[in-house]
């Protein structure tokens, strides 16, 4: 051990390249069991300084140093750098557990000192299999372990192998079920290598993504493991895979205080919003402009479409959306343009009800409101009247003309009908006709006695009007056609007003009832000697004179008796 | 008596120059395209209740012309009431009523179209006076079959009246529906620009819909400054201001 710790005086000989000089120290595990062997390497890039043994702190060397020599040959830009890497590498063992320490490396350039990182080293009874003793592992890390709900925060996943990688080929992400998740270089094509050294063990490290997150429901959230697949060079000819999985990432996600409001949709940072409209008095058929432009910083992928309550009156198409935002890994930023065009149909006053939304306010952990004013519209007709062209079929395109005759003027109460006039007008001949049809009826209906009395009355009438056509036979010559007129006059007459049939009439019967009636003996002898004269008339020719005579005497006789019967 | 009659007549006479030559001045200003005069003119024979179906045609297309749709539709709608068959009115009703903004088929068709275009287009009182005529028919048959002897007269009397009493009960109900149909105000067409029509007759009642202006509406009940209305099968509450009764 002493014959090693001296001073090792290394001479530069070659220097091609140039850049800053550099030195680390690398094991090749910190985590080693006792007698376990292990590596430890110095590494530097120049040759013209002096490089000192560190301590190595109760380890045991057990082998080397053994020097070597790297050459690599970069090309960047069309510039050609080529790069020399000296390295000694010493074989130590502990022979008891614990913990140990190798001092930095000290190298000296021109007296100006540079010191490696001191590596720790655990001694244990038996290896153990941590993540960090592997030789390829991937770490899926996050900025942010607790956050609000919409919150933005950024996951790095993270690939450490101690051999070179030569080749990405493949990467899966875990399944992140209530969480919103975005790359943040998603054009990359080439991954670039970092070497670092993680507890003093030399890795080859590439980030393969980094993203930012939203974490879309409250309580714990977790991203899966992600898997990867890279491949390494084993010689000049032959490639091997070595495939990975990451650790499983969870996030603790707090609920938005106040979230319940039926405005508030989720979205959660710093907003502000904006309206323009194009024109605010227009006619009918004119489109109009608005432009809605919300601006901010936060989960704006959540602010989707934004409906704005147009009349029904407008017509109205898909809102064309303009988005101009960026993400990081603060998440989005900038704006977003929401323009709709609207066309009125119909004329009037119109509100156009604005837009508001809340969202949680990062910095001062509240919720606030961000809002646009109603938009008033006033539509004017338009000449004509003319919106769509007519709905109907119409052959015409204007109206008739006016009529400058009018067929009459009337007023309400020109109405006949319903009137007392029109009642009366309708009932009065129903009236009149059953008035009519009454005394018609009563006319028909005479009683036996009153129809005898008018008989009676009628009894010297027609007593007289047959005397007259008696007198005519008798101008005639006739004298037994008159004779017999004179008969049935006669009995007729008795016959009307005694109201007796023509078998109850005989002189003795008349003369009785004529008695009765207080006849006069004149009349009694005047009847009964006319009787005489007719019934002996039938018998025997009776001078002309005479007959004339006793018609007289019957017509006298007759309206003598008509007055007193 | 006949004194009376006379200046009854001349009486007669002085209005109808008056609201005659309202009318005419009207037609003139309309000829001459100064709209608003003819307004005025027309306006006045309405208000002075004298009333024909040229005056509402002609008051519709004045309005019609001064761009006052709903106004125009409830001026052809009640020159319509009046003379169901006057083409003119039933051509500039439709030709308004395309460009009202509800396309509600609000216009009657079928067969009460088809009864008023056939039986209201006669003059207001034509089935009153022809109710009365077959009350005179009626009571001369009538006569004739209680009065007359002859079995043969008795029985086409009879056959007669029959006839002549059911075209009285009918001529009486056409009069009566003709009548009720001018006078009776169940209808209502919407003036103003748009309307909400609200479900309870309140400024706070939640809107059921909106309707614009020239819709016909038919009329159910009103309170207080409010209308029941109902429009293909829809009922709601309007404001009284909103609409003009036909």
């Amino acid at each position: 051990m002493k014959r090693i710790g001296v001073f090792i005086l290394f001479i530069c000989l070659i220097q091609i390249g140039f850049g800053q000089k550099t030195v680390q120290s690398v094991v090749s595990s910190n985590r080693v069991a006792a007698f376990e062997r292990f590596n430890f390497e110095i590494l530097i890039n120049n040759f013209d300084c002096e490089v000192l043994q560190p301590d190595f702190g109760g380890l045991e060397v057990v082998g080397g140093p053994f020097q070597s020599q790297s050459n690599q040959t970069l090309i960047d830009n069309g510039k050609r750098t080529q790069i020399t890497e000296l390295k000694w590498t010493y074989q130590l063992r502990a022979k008891e557990e614990g913990s140990y320490i190798i001092s930095g490396v000290t190298m000296n350039c021109d007296g100006e000192p540079i010191e490696s990182d001191p590596i720790e080293i655990t001694v244990s009874e038996k290896t153990e299999d941590s993540p960090v003793d592997k030789d390829y592992y991937m770490r899926l890390t996050s900025n942010k372990s607790n956050v609000y709900q919409g919150e933005p925060f950024t996951v790095t996943l993270k690939y450490y192998s101690k051999a070179r990688p030569d080749q990405f080929e493949a990467l899966d992400l875990g399944d992140a079920v209530g969480i919103y998740r975005q790359d943040l270089k998603p054009d990359r094509k080439s991954f670039q290598t970092v070497v670092e050294s993680i507890n003093g063990v030399r890795y080859h490290t590439i980030v393969l993504r980094e993203e930012v997150c939203f974490a879309q429901r409250n309580g714990e959230v977790s991203l899966e493991p992600y898997y990867a697949s890279i491949l390494f060079r084993r010689d000049f000819f032959s490639q091997f895979r070595k495939e990975t999985y990451s650790n499983t990432l969870s996030i603790n996600v707090k609920p938005i205080p106040g979230s319940s409001s039926a405005d508030f949709n989720g979205l959660v940072g710093d907003f502000s919003i904006e309206s323009e409209i194009s024109n605010t008095h227009v006619k009918m058929g004119d489109a109009i402009d608005i432009k809605i432009t919300i601006k901010g910083k936060g989960n704006m992928q959540d602010l989707g479409t934004i409906d704005l309550e147009f009349p029904q009156e407008f017509d109205q198409y898909e809102p064309e959306i303009e988005d101009k935002t960026s993400v990081s890994g603060a998440g989005f930023k900038g704006e977003i343009e929401y323009n709709f065009v609207i066309i009125p149909k119909h004329y009037g006053e119109y509100t156009v009800p604005g837009y508001s939304f809340q969202y949680f306010d990062l910095k001062n952990k509240k919720m606030k409101t961000a809002k646009v004013d109603d938009f008033i519209i006033q539509v004017d007709k338009r000449e004509g009247l003319i919106v769509d062209p007519p709905k109907t079929a119409l052959t015409n395109t204007h109206i008739q003309y006016i009529e400058e005759q009018s067929d009459g003027f009337f007023e309400q109460d020109d109405f006949v009908f319903g009137t007392w006039t029109y009642y009366g007008l309708v009932s009065a001949p129903l009236f009149l006709s059953f008035f009519f049809i009454f005394f018609k009826r009563k006319k028909e209906n005479i009683s036996e006695e009153d129809l005898l009395v008018i008989q009676q009355k009628k009894a010297v009438k027609n007593a007289q009007l047959a005397l007259k056509e008696v007198h005519e036979k008798l101008d005639q010559g006739d004298d037994a056609a008159a004779l017999k007129g004179l008969q049935t006059t006669v009995n007729n007459f008795f016959m009307q007003k005694f109201n007796v049939g023509l078998s109850d009439l005989s002189q003795r019967k008349i003369a009785a009832r004529l008695t009765s009636e207080n006849i006069d003996t004149a009349n009694l002898e005047k009847f009964n000697k006319i009787w005489n004269t007719i019934e002996m008339g039938q018998f025997a020719p009776i001078a002309h004179e005479n007959i004339v005579q006793t018609v007289k005497d019957t017509e006298s006789l007759l309206i003598e008796l008509d007055k007193k019967l | 008596m006949k004194v009376l009659l006379s200046i009854l007549s001349i009486f007669i006479m002085c209005c109808t120059y008056a609201q005659d030559s309202s009318f005419v001045r009207g037609n003139e200003a309309y000829a001459n395209a100064d709209y608003e005069t003819a307004l005025v003119e027309y306006s006045k024979v309405v208000s002075s209740e004298q009333i024909s179906t040229a005056l509402y045609y002609n008051l519709g297309n004045t309005y019609y012309k001064l761009e006052q749709l709903g106004e125009a539709i409830w001026a052809y709608e009640k020159a319509l009431k009046i003379d169901p068959s006057n083409e003119n009115a039933q051509f500039n009703l439709k030709f308004a009523n395309a460009k009202t903004y509800d396309d509600l088929d609000t216009s009657e068709s079928g067969i009460v179209a088809w009864l008023k275009i056939n039986f209201f287009s006669f003059s207001i009182n034509f089935w009153a006076y022809g109710s009365i005529l077959f009350a005179f028919i009626l009571a001369i048959t009538l006569y004739f079959f209680f009065t007359t002897k002859k079995q043969k007269v008795k029985n086409r009397s009879l056959t007669l009246s029959f006839g002549a009493l059911f075209l009285l009960a009918l001529l009486i109900v056409l009069a009566y529906l003709n009548q009720s149909n001018i006078i009776d105000r169940d209808q209502a067409v919407i003036i103003t620009e748009f309307v909400e029509v609200r479900s309870s007759p309140s400024d706070t009642a939640a809107s059921s819909f909106k309707l614009h202006e020239g819709t016909k509406v038919d009329l159910l009940r009103s309170s207080d400054g409010w209308t029941e209305i109902g429009v293909n099968g829809n009922t709601g509450w309007i404001e009284k201001t909103a609409i003009w009764e036909i």
